[in-house]
């Protein structure tokens, strides 16, 4: 039934599939097939509605290669793990990890063909393992060297929370230099009964860049996740989390904010299952989008029969800066118990015309009120990070937004 | 709430005999074969003795419903339906067409009666002019002559066929074009009749202008054609009530209802749909599939819909107002309820095109039993709605553990300058509420259907009078047996 994208896209991939196959670590066969059965979405995929992936399978792209002399920047001087291109710079990493290590049945690769696509191809990700509690943040750097060819970059990484542990992670995406390349990488989190994980995604990769990642998490009893991505970069970017919630009394908390503008298209989509009675699942996206760019959000609350209790919320809200901008939103609830408390809000619409005009009325011109107003919108997902080098890249991110005259 | 739910399942195995308008006239029917081809569509329009264009549109509507598939998106599990296996035409037998109520058929008097609503009665009391549509041909038009005094018509579709061609030629399709969606493609090829109604340039009309849908016959899908057309600074508000027999087999209904809106026109489209909704195992049942669809083309035009949906086995229905003119309104509000086995997929889309148009969507959606109960809802702001404005809320409630209720709401704005805010939120009833009421002495039931009209009293409140009363009472008795 599902609609396939013309055949050639998925051809090339099995092209260089083929040529790497040899390289990679475990049976990759299966995974390859179950990609190439669906090919690159389009949005005749409900899933995918506003996020085409056609110009994705149009592009010639090739397997990136591991590059060991890149410099990467860091944000600060704490523990780290580096990945260029999709593979683990151990020379650059100071935080003890594992290497992953081939598929291992996990992340739904059979229902998103992206995520069946990075388990044929992806050739190693960092396996971070947390049994204690850490108190500096852990910064993680997913680095990429555009280049003529178009690298794809594709890895696998796992953080895993067990019990009684907790921990701050920050990942980072970046481009280095400028130029073209595909990014398609899955993070698989697991916080096990008790366990607690800030999560927190900058994504900043270049102006050409396609970037899709792909994050499945799962909560065990009383566990706590608190997600937040901020997106600036790329040219295409999806962020994909799908929470799985079986542990009673878990609490998980999606945040996001986005600013783009020119042509970008930035879409944040999550799908969380309550399977489990007694939890909570907050979320809130926020988003400022200037030029002729396109924001989507596509939130999906499942509440399974008998996870009574539940309490879950969504909220998505857009500005849309200029007048060829377009917000596409869908949040969906579906509820099979019935003593929950479940509601999403979504609203889309230009800067407040009122408040606008209570801060010219005190003599703040026009730009400078609107970069206020802006500032104000996209802070409240900004909050809870305390002042730092992550604090500062982000505020600095917005402020680059605004000169560019969104 | 475990008391209560042992309660709920006496009650509600109870209800299954309870469908009060569950029985069978037995009128003598004349039918076209069954199945459905191009025959079919040419035996229809012969015996309509229609004009050539209006054939050669059903025939090209069924042409090009040859080629769709059903649409599988809702949240939906529709049974298999064998379109060959159906009639596609059925008229009560009658000698001659009836000069006044004194010649209709006394059996189907009889029918209307224990529907509630004698026809003579009606058109003495309640002032309401009925257009009742039995098994696909109108029997009976009231008031007309009150109507036509104000220029405004009120007739069956085929009967507008040959008075008002020009009208019916330059209006159908207009809205829902044949290629629209597959029930609406196969509702032109095949539709049999439905109301037409015209309401010339300043005129308010002086009624609640009503029809009554029924499909009685064994084995008849209705195919009903709605189209009102509502001239510069006129007003009408159309009611619309439903009740069907209750059969085992599956009954398919697929109708189309268009409504066109010029310069200050307002048109408002009121509907009560209690069909059966099949037994308490999910056993029979109506599958209602509706294209309902309105044009708000010139400025300052307004459509409101309104609806409480509280019977057929599955409902799959979606008012929609397109708001082509300036200043422009779009009104839904609505009202599902689905108990037992019941499947609901209904919302509405409001497309803005129009400056500064504006829309309001207040769903409430009911969900009991073992029921599925989706709100489905598209609201979408094109570059020219400057300074348009939406406002969409949908709550759900749910009564008991089996149930489902969902919300797949579709935002999507291409103007800065438009602002959108939605609403959603899913609940079960208020334990205090209901202790508060149990406190007083009022019984489970009844505190359930107050707390539950109340619940929608903003959907109600938008009721006719004639249909507001009725609607309070089915939300009552649509909850019984549901507590828990």
């Amino acid at each position: 039934m599902t609609p396939q994208v013309s055949l050639p896209g998925v051809e090339a991939y099995r092209e260089a599939f083929e040529s790497i196959r040899a390289s990679l670590p475990g049976e990759r066969g299966a995974a390859f097939e179950a990609f190439a059965a669906r090919g690159f979405p389009t949005n005749r995929v409900e899933a995918w509605k506003y996020t085409s992936l056609r110009p994705l399978a149009r592009q010639r792209f090739r397997p990136a290669a591991p590059d060991m002399e890149a410099a990467v920047p860091f944000l600060g001087d704490g523990p780290r793990i580096v990945l260029v291109n999709g593979f683990l710079r151990e020379d650059l990493t100071t935080v003890p990890v594992g290497r992953w290590g081939g598929p291992n049945g996990r992340a739904g690769a059979e229902e998103e063909p992206l995520v069946a696509l990075n388990a044929a191809m992806a050739g190693d990700g960092y396996a971070l393992t947390i049994g204690d509690v850490r108190d500096e943040p852990i910064e993680i750097v997913h680095a990429t060297v555009p280049g003529p060819t178009g690298p794809v970059a594709q890895s696998r990484n796992r953080i895993t929370v067990e019990p009684g542990g907790a921990a701050h992670v920050v990942e980072r995406h970046v481009g280095l230099g400028s130029g073209a390349y595909f990014v398609n990488g899955v993070t698989e989190i697991e916080v096990q009964d008790g366990g607690r994980l800030r999560h927190t995604k900058l994504q900043e990769e270049g102006a050409e860049a396609h970037h899709l990642w792909f994050v499945p998490a799962r909560l065990g009893r009383d566990a706590v996740l608190e997600s937040t991505v901020f997106t600036f970069g790329a040219r295409l970017s999806r962020n994909q989390i799908e929470a799985d919630i079986p542990g009673e009394g878990a609490e998980l908390s999606l945040r996001g904010a986005y600013a783009v503008s020119g042509r970008q298209l930035a879409d944040h989509t999550s799908r969380i299952e309550h399977r489990a009675p007694g939890a909570t699942s907050r979320q809130v996206y926020k988003g400022a989008i200037g030029g002729q760019a396109r924001g989507v959000f596509q939130g999906h609350i499942i509440v399974a029969e008998g996870a009574q209790k539940t309490d879950g919320h969504q909220l998505n809200r857009a500005l849309l800066l200029s007048g060829r901008a377009e917000i596409d939103a869908k949040p969906v609830l579906e509820i099979y118990a019935d003593d929950v408390q479940c509601s999403h809000g979504a609203t889309a619409g230009d800067i407040d015309g009122d408040a606008l005009f209570y801060l010219r009325s005190r003599g703040i011109p026009a730009d400078a009120a609107r970069g206020l107003l802006v500032r104000a919108f996209l802070s409240e997902i900004l909050e809870d990070t305390p002042e730092g080098a992550l604090r500062t890249a982000v505020e600095e991110r917005i402020d680059g937004f605004l000169e560019a005259g969104a | 709430m475990s008391r209560v739910a042992a309660e709920t399942v006496e009650q509600v195995r109870s209800l299954g005999d309870r469908y009060k308008y569950g029985f069978v006239t037995d009128i003598e029917s004349e039918q076209a074969p069954k199945g459905l081809n191009e025959d079919i569509v040419r035996f229809i329009s012969a015996i309509k003795d229609e004009p050539e264009w209006l054939l050669e549109w059903r025939l090209e509507a069924f042409r090009h419903w040859q080629t769709m598939t059903e649409p599988n998106w809702a949240k939906l599990g529709i049974p298999m339906i064998d379109y060959q296996d159906a009639y596609y035409y059925s008229a009560p037998k009658q000698k001659e067409g009836p000069k006044s109520l004194d010649e209709v058929d006394p059996e189907l008097l009889a029918t209307y009666d224990k529907l509630g609503i004698p026809l003579r009665e009606q058109e003495m009391l309640a002032g309401v002019a009925v257009d009742a549509v039995f098994d696909s041909v109108s029997v009976a038009t009231t008031f007309k002559a009150k109507l036509e005094e104000h220029g405004v018509i009120f007739c069956p579709i085929s009967e507008a066929v040959q008075n008002h061609p020009e009208l019916v030629r330059k209006y159908l399709g207009s809205v829902v074009p044949y290629t629209d969606n597959f029930f609406a493609t196969l509702n032109s090829a095949v539709f049999t009749d439905g109301s037409f109604v015209f309401v010339p340039k300043g005129v308010r009309c002086p009624m609640e202008l009503s029809t009554y849908f029924r499909i009685n016959a064994a084995n008849t899908g209705q195919f009903e054609r709605t189209l009102i057309i509502a001239e510069d600074s006129s007003y009408v508000s159309y009611l619309e009530g439903c009740t069907a027999p209750m059969r085992d087999e599956h009954q398919l209904h697929a109708a189309v209802v268009e409504l066109v809106a010029l310069d200050d026109a307002e048109i408002k489209y009121s509907t009560v749909q209690n069909w059966y909704p099949g037994d308490e195992n999910g056993v029979g049942g109506i599958f209602n599939f509706v294209t309902k669809r309105g044009a708000c083309i010139g400025a300052r035009s307004k459509i409101s819909w309104t609806q409480v949906e509280t019977g057929s086995a599955i409902t799959w229905k979606y008012p929609s107002c397109m708001l082509h003119g300036a200043d422009s309104v779009g009104e839904f509000y609505s009202i599902a309820i689905t108990n037992n086995y019941q499947q609901a997929d209904t919302g509405t889309k409001m497309v803005h095109m129009g400056p500064r148009s504006r829309s309001r969507v207040i769903s409430k959606g009911i969900s009991a039993g073992r029921a599925s109960n989706a709100y489905r809802g598209l609201v979408k702001m094109l570059p020219g709605a400057a300074s348009a404005r939406n406002y969409t809320q949908c709550d759900s409630l749910l009564i008991g553990s089996k149930c489902g209720a969902h919300t797949f709401p579709y935002i999507e704005s291409q103007n800065r300058s438009a602002r959108v805010e939605h609403e959603a939120t899913t609940s079960k009833i208020d334990d205090d509420q209901l202790f508060y009421c149990r406190q007083r002495g009022i019984g489970e039931e009844e505190a359930v259907s107050l707390i539950v009209n109340g619940f929608c009293r903003e959907v109600l409140q938008q009721l006719p009078m004639e249909f507001a009363v009725e609607a309070q009472k089915l939300v009552g008795i649509s909850l019984e047996g549901s507590v828990g």
